[in-house]
C-alpha cells in the first residue's frame, strides 16, 4: 500500500488577535506560532493509521519554506517514511489552484494508492486543494470523511452532512479522501521524537522539479486573485456587560426587553 | 449570460439553501437563471416541482449514478452539459456545504475553470466575480477576484443572505438533460445515515447561543443551554467543542 499525505504549515490564530499589515493583503504575523493545519494533522494520523493495519509506505508532502518544515518532521515523527519538501518564492501566498499544480508535480510519475489531505485549511479555509488534485491526477475523490475504512481495493467512507446526517461512499483505490476533524485521536508527539526525526533526510524540490514553469503559475494565480483582507466591521452597540454573573443577567434580561423582547 | 444554480436535496427533499442561491444567482444581474436537479431516476420531477415558479428554467439530470449525492458523478454531468451548451453559463453557483464540498471543487478541477469557496458576499465585478469571503477563523474578511472564465464556480455559505429569499414569481419551463454521465465513476453512493434521530439543523436557526473553546468545562454548557431555552434559540458549538464530545456534532 502506497499511501501519500498532505500536510500545510498555518499560523495559529485560536487565541491572537489579528491585525492587518499596511499592505492591506497580509496579516501581521511576526508573533503569531505556526503549526500543521488542524484538520491535517487527523489525516496524517488517518494515513498511519492505515499503513500500521495494512502495512506499506507513506511519504508526507508540503508545499513551503524552510520555516514549514517543522510539520514535516511531525510527520516524519509519528512514522512517515519520506519527507519531500516542495518550495518556490513564486508560491509564497499561492492560492490553492497554483499550490495544487505544486502537489501535483511533487507526485510526479509516483504512483499512490491513497491520498489523504485535510478536508479544508484553518488560514484560507477553501477547501479546494483535495479535489482540484485527485482531478489533476485523475482519480475519484471524496471529501470531508469522518470515517473511514480500507479493504479488497477500496475504501469505505462516510462523510459528514449537515443537520446529524452521514453518507456512506464507496471509492475504488487509487483514491483521494479529505479527512474532516474528529476522525481519530491524532497522537501526541514528543519534543524527542521530533528530535529524533530531524535526523531523517527531507526531500526538496523547487518549481523546476516539480515542473511549473513561471507562465503556468502565472495562469493559475489568475483564476483567484486577493483583492485585500479587512478586519470586519465591528457590531454596532457592541457592549460588554459587567459586574456579578447575577447582575450581568439583569442587565442582560433588560436589554432583550427593550430590544423588542424574544421573552 | 446565463447563472445555473446548483439545487441541493437530500433524501427527496429539497434544502432551503436553494432557494438562497436562486436568489443570489438573481441578484447578480448576469442573465437568466437556471436551476439544475440531479437526481437518481424517477426522482427529478417532484423535486422541480419545489422550485415551480421560482426560476425561469429548471433543467433535470437523471441518472442511477446520481442517486443519493455523488459529487463525482454531479461534477461529470455539469461539465458534459457546459461542454454540450452554445452559450455555456458565466457562473455555476451552489452551496458551500458537505455536497458543495465534494462536487464544486472537482468540477472546477474538470473545467480548470476559477472557483472560490465559502462566499458569503458575491457580485459581478467587470468581466467576472468579486466575493467576500471569511477567513482565520472569523477574525478576518478577505476580498477575492475570480479570472474571467469562460465560466466560473462559486459556492455560498448557506445562511448568508441578509434578507429572507426574495423572488418573483415566474413561469418556470421545465425540460429534461442527457449528461452521458460515464458508467464507471470509481465511486458509489451507499446509502444515507441518519446519525442522529431528530437531529436539529443550526443552520436553519433564526438564533443561536453558540459556545466554543471558551466555554472550558464540559459543565459550563448547562448555562449556555439554559439562555438558548430562555430565549426561545438554538444551542450551537464551534468544531473544537464537538471533537471532545461535549455537544454531538448535529450542533
Amino acid at each position: 500500500m502506497k499511501i501519500a499525505v498532505f500536510v500545510k504549515h498555518v499560523p495559529d490564530v485560536a487565541e491572537a488577535d489579528l491585525e492587518v499589515a499596511a499592505d492591506g493583503r497580509t496579516v501581521k504575523g511576526g508573533e503569531l506560532p505556526f503549526e500543521m493545519n488542524e484538520w491535517d494533522r487527523f489525516a496524517l494520523e488517518e494515513a498511519v493509521l492505515v499503513k500500521d493495519s495494512l502495512g506499506g509506505e507513506l511519504t508526507s508532502f508540503l508545499i513551503g519554506d524552510e520555516a514549514a518544515e517543522e510539520s514535516l518532521r511531525r510527520c516524519l515523527a509519528v512514522g512517515a517514511d519520506r519527507a519531500v519538501r516542495v518550495w518556490d518564492d513564486g508560491l509564497a501566498g499561492a492560492n490553492p489552484f497554483a499550490l495544487t499544480a505544486a502537489m501535483r508535480g511533487a507526485i510526479g510519475e509516483d504512483e499512490y494508492d491513497l491520498i489523504l489531505c485535510g478536508a479544508q485549511s484553518s488560514d484560507d479555509g477553501y477547501g479546494l486543494g483535495g479535489p482540484l488534485l485527485a482531478e489533476a491526477l485523475g482519480v475519484p475523490s471524496v471529501a470531508l470523511v469522518n470515517k473511514m475504512k480500507v479493504e479488497g481495493g477500496k475504501v469505505l467512507v462516510t462523510r459528514e452532512l449537515e443537520g446529524g446526517w452521514g453518507e456512506e461512499v464507496e471509492v475504488d483505490l487509487p483514491a483521494l479522501v479529505t479527512i474532516q476533524t474528529g476522525i481519530n485521536e491524532p497522537r501526541y508527539v514528543s519534543i524527542l521524537g521530533i528530535k529524533k526525526a530531524r535526523k531523517k533526510p527531507i526531500d526538496l524540490m523547487d518549481a523546476v522539479s516539480v515542473g511549473i514553469t513561471a507562465e503556468r503559475l502565472a495562469t493559475e494565480k489568475e483564476k483567484l486573485s486577493l483583492v485585500g483582507i479587512e478586519t470586519p466591521a465591528v457590531g454596532e452597540g457592541a457592549e460588554i456587560l459587567e459586574g456579578s454573573p447575577e447582575e450581568v443577567a439583569a442587565k442582560c434580561l433588560a436589554l432583550l426587553k427593550e430590544a423588542g423582547g424574544v421573552l | 449570460m446565463s447563472v445555473w444554480v446548483v439545487a441541493e436535496h437530500r433524501n427527496g427533499a429539497m434544502r432551503e439553501v436553494t432557494y438562497e442561491l436562486l436568489s443570489h444567482g438573481a441578484a447578480l444581474g448576469l442573465g437568466p437563471v437556471t436551476a439544475l436537479v440531479f437526481s437518481g431516476p424517477g426522482d427529478g420531477s417532484a423535486l422541480a416541482a419545489s422550485l415551480d415558479g421560482k426560476a425561469p428554467r429548471t433543467l433535470i439530470v437523471e441518472d442511477s449514478s446520481l442517486l443519493g449525492f455523488n459529487g463525482t458523478a454531479q461534477a461529470a454531468a455539469l461539465a458534459t452539459l457546459i461542454s454540450q451548451s452554445t452559450e455555456p453559463p458565466k457562473v455555476i453557483l451552489g452551496a458551500h456545504s458537505a455536497a458543495g464540498m465534494d462536487w464544486a471543487p472537482t468540477l472546477a478541477g474538470k473545467l480548470a475553470c476559477p472557483a472560490v469557496t465559502d462566499v458569503v458576499a458575491l457580485a459581478a465585478e467587470g468581466a467576472s466575480l468579486a466575493a467576500t469571503r471569511v477567513v482565520y477563523g472569523g477574525k478576518l474578511n478577505s476580498k477575492v477576484k475570480l479570472g474571467e472564465g469562460p465560466s466560473v464556480i462559486a459556492t455560498i455559505r448557506p445562511g448568508s443572505l441578509e434578507e429572507e429569499p426574495s423572488l418573483t414569481p415566474m413561469t418556470t419551463t421545465i425540460e429534461t438533460a442527457n449528461a452521458d454521465i460515464p458508467a464507471e465513476l470509481g465511486k458509489r453512493f451507499v446509502a444515507w445515515v441518519e446519525e442522529l434521530a431528530g437531529a436539529v439543523d443550526i443552520s436553519q436557526a433564526d438564533i443561536l447561543v453558540s459556545v466554543g473553546r471558551g466555554i472550558q468545562d464540559k459543565e459550563n454548557i448547562d448555562v449556555a443551554e439554559a439562555l438558548a431555552e430562555a430565549l426561545g434559540a438554538t444551542l450551537s458549538c464551534s468544531r473544537p467543542v464537538v471533537d471532545i464530545n461535549w455537544l454531538p456534532k448535529e450542533r
